[in-house]
């Protein structure tokens, strides 16, 4: 399990997305990294090496598994066949954690490989409610909810995203991974402040924290426009309101999401070493004031 | 449960059709119509697919160049979106589409190379045989082997084509000059441990493999084999798959 006592090393709450390129890194450098986390998806197979791998990693690390094809959000339903997948995979991966996203990817019979947005309605509230009590009832536990980055605002939403979640949250139990760059990207492209929302966020059920990199570019009026691209460092706006998030929240196992154009494993393990710096800092004062 | 105008519906519409317009109801945040900011997910969907393409079809790529592979994935793509999100899975019917896809018939063994391609993907991530296979032969009496079913691996698959399959695939994933053969090959995929092994087989193989796995008899397999392919050399094609059985049913 990852360590959430008291008195679990700072360095263990850090953790990295796990891609096979850093296999040998993984298990032969002293890496200071806490856990690793997969896409479910990646792991929805019968055998071989990738499963023979990830079967060993899981002996040495704890490992989140990070759904990226469950379709919350979807008007035909869950997909009740990824969803037995899903849980087969859990019985054989044991995962800490569990995360999925506020989004939608499937619609009827196809599958759109992306985390589209959706409308803060009520209708859509009481859709993604329904589904997650579904999800947490078949697997037999909670899962955490993520955030999304979104490029596009809804004519006909009627609450703000933090109301969606709070609604969510409340119904169904389900905790919350609080996706940090999200938050910039999405305040940036939807022009509120980032730092209101994490003030009004319901930090509480944060189980999780996601950073990583995004890519710019502009809109039709020139505006900027954030694409959540996990291609690059996290950038500095986002490490400072990850500071200020670990200052409300505590320490909270963190992950440096990084899945395009993947860096030399030191340019990753640097990233890891930085947000063990936060967690530490934000320890050194804490234990100062106790 | 519906949303009454069946917004994805138009959405996922509107990402596979770029000639059709921003769905309703999609603004920018001061509430005003928007198409670029649209088009990211447009953009996020398609790019994503082609690079699951590029991934999975290689030499397909290698073979017709970067440019031609990216327009013909982008068609199939459109007319084929993932069914599942089992990424590592999604080209299943890319080798049939590139058969009847016109641009390409100059390259006749395109859509072969493309089948074995997927075929080694889906033996790469089949299940593990347990027990393994080891000397299953041992122990049936000789008199009644003709009468024996044999289950293969997961783990193994085999394709056949009217053209030197295996040489033509071999000398691009390599990348040297390895001699063509003239003839028509099979090629058989197998993983014996944790390396996807290709190798090239008799005409005749797939056949076989095919009846085996339908559950009929080795005296039958043979039979129906020699039917359609009379000069098959069917002792050597024997000899290479059943090493593969994993449990026989006398």
């Amino acid at each position: 399990m990852i360590n959430l006592s008291d008195n679990a090393p700072v360095h263990s709450y850090v953790g990295i997305g796990y891609k096979s390129q850093y296999l040998s890194n993984v298990l032969t450098e002293n890496t200071d990294i806490g856990w690793l986390e997969i896409h479910a998806e990646n792991y929805m197979i019968d055998g071989g090496p990738r499963k023979a791998m990830m079967l060993d990693l899981a002996e040495r690390y704890p490992i989140s598994c990070h759904g990226v094809g469950l379709s919350i959000g979807s008007e035909s339903g869950i997909n009740a066949e990824h969803l037995e997948r899903l849980r087969a995979l859990m019985d054989w991966l044991k995962p800490s954690l569990f995360s999925e996203h506020l989004a939608w990817s499937s619609h009827n019979a196809g599958y759109f490989n992306d985390l589209l947005p959706l409308p803060y309605t009520q209708d859509v509230c009481a859709r993604v409610i329904h589904h997650i009590n579904q999800i947490q009832d078949t697997l037999g536990r909670q899962m955490l909810l993520e955030n999304p980055s979104t490029y596009v605002a809804f004519d006909n939403s009627e609450m703000s995203e933090i109301d969606f979640i709070k609604q969510i949250t409340d119904a169904t139990g389900c905790g919350l991974l609080l996706d940090i760059n999200n938050v910039f990207v999405s305040a940036t492209n939807q022009n509120y402040n980032p730092y209101d929302y994490i003030n009004e966020y319901p930090l509480e059920h944060v189980g999780e924290i996601h950073l990583g990199g995004h890519d710019v570019d502009e809109d039709d009026n020139g505006a900027p426009l954030l694409i959540d691209s996990h291609n690059n460092p996290v950038e500095d706006p986002v490490w400072a309101l990850y500071e200020h998030t670990i200052a409300k929240t505590g320490i909270r196992p963190t992950l440096i999401e990084w899945d395009n154009d993947l860096p030399e494993w030191g340019v990753l393990a640097n990233e890891a070493r930085l947000a063990q710096g936060v967690l530490t800092k934000h320890k050194g004062v804490q234990d100062a004031v106790a | 449960m519906q949303s009454p105008d069946h917004f994805q519906t138009d959405f996922v519409a509107a990402i596979m059709d770029p000639a059709l317009a921003t769905p309703n109801h999609i603004v920018d945040p001061n509430g005003n119509p928007t198409d670029k900011r649209f088009n990211v997910y447009r953009n996020n969907v398609i790019s994503s697919l082609l690079e699951a393409m590029s991934q999975a079809f290689p030499i397909v790529e290698k073979l017709v160049g970067h440019e031609f592979f990216r327009e013909m994935a982008r068609i199939y793509i459109r007319n084929n979106p993932p069914s599942s999100p089992l990424m590592m899975f999604y080209g299943k019917n890319f080798p049939k589409f590139i058969e009847n896809f016109e641009p390409a018939k100059s390259v006749p063994y395109l859509s072969d190379i493309a089948r074995l391609e997927f075929a080694r993907r889906v033996t790469y991530f089949a299940g593990d045989a347990s027990p393994p296979p080891k000397a299953v032969l041992d122990g049936v009496d000789p008199e009644k082997i003709a009468e024996c079913c044999f289950v293969l691996r997961p783990a193994l698959n085999v394709i056949s084509s009217k053209f030197p399959i295996y040489d033509i695939w071999k000398r691009n994933f390599d990348d040297k000059e390895h001699p063509i053969g003239k003839s028509a090959q099979d090629a058989l995929i197998t993983r014996p441990y944790m390396e996807v092994l290709v190798q090239p087989v008799p005409v005749g193989t797939k056949t076989f493999i095919d009846l085996l796995r339908i559950g009929v008899s080795l005296g039958v397999a043979v039979e129906r084999t020699l039917e359609k392919f009379s000069t098959a050399d069917i002792s050597q094609i024997i000899g290479l798959t059943l090493p593969h059985a994993i449990s026989i049913q006398e």
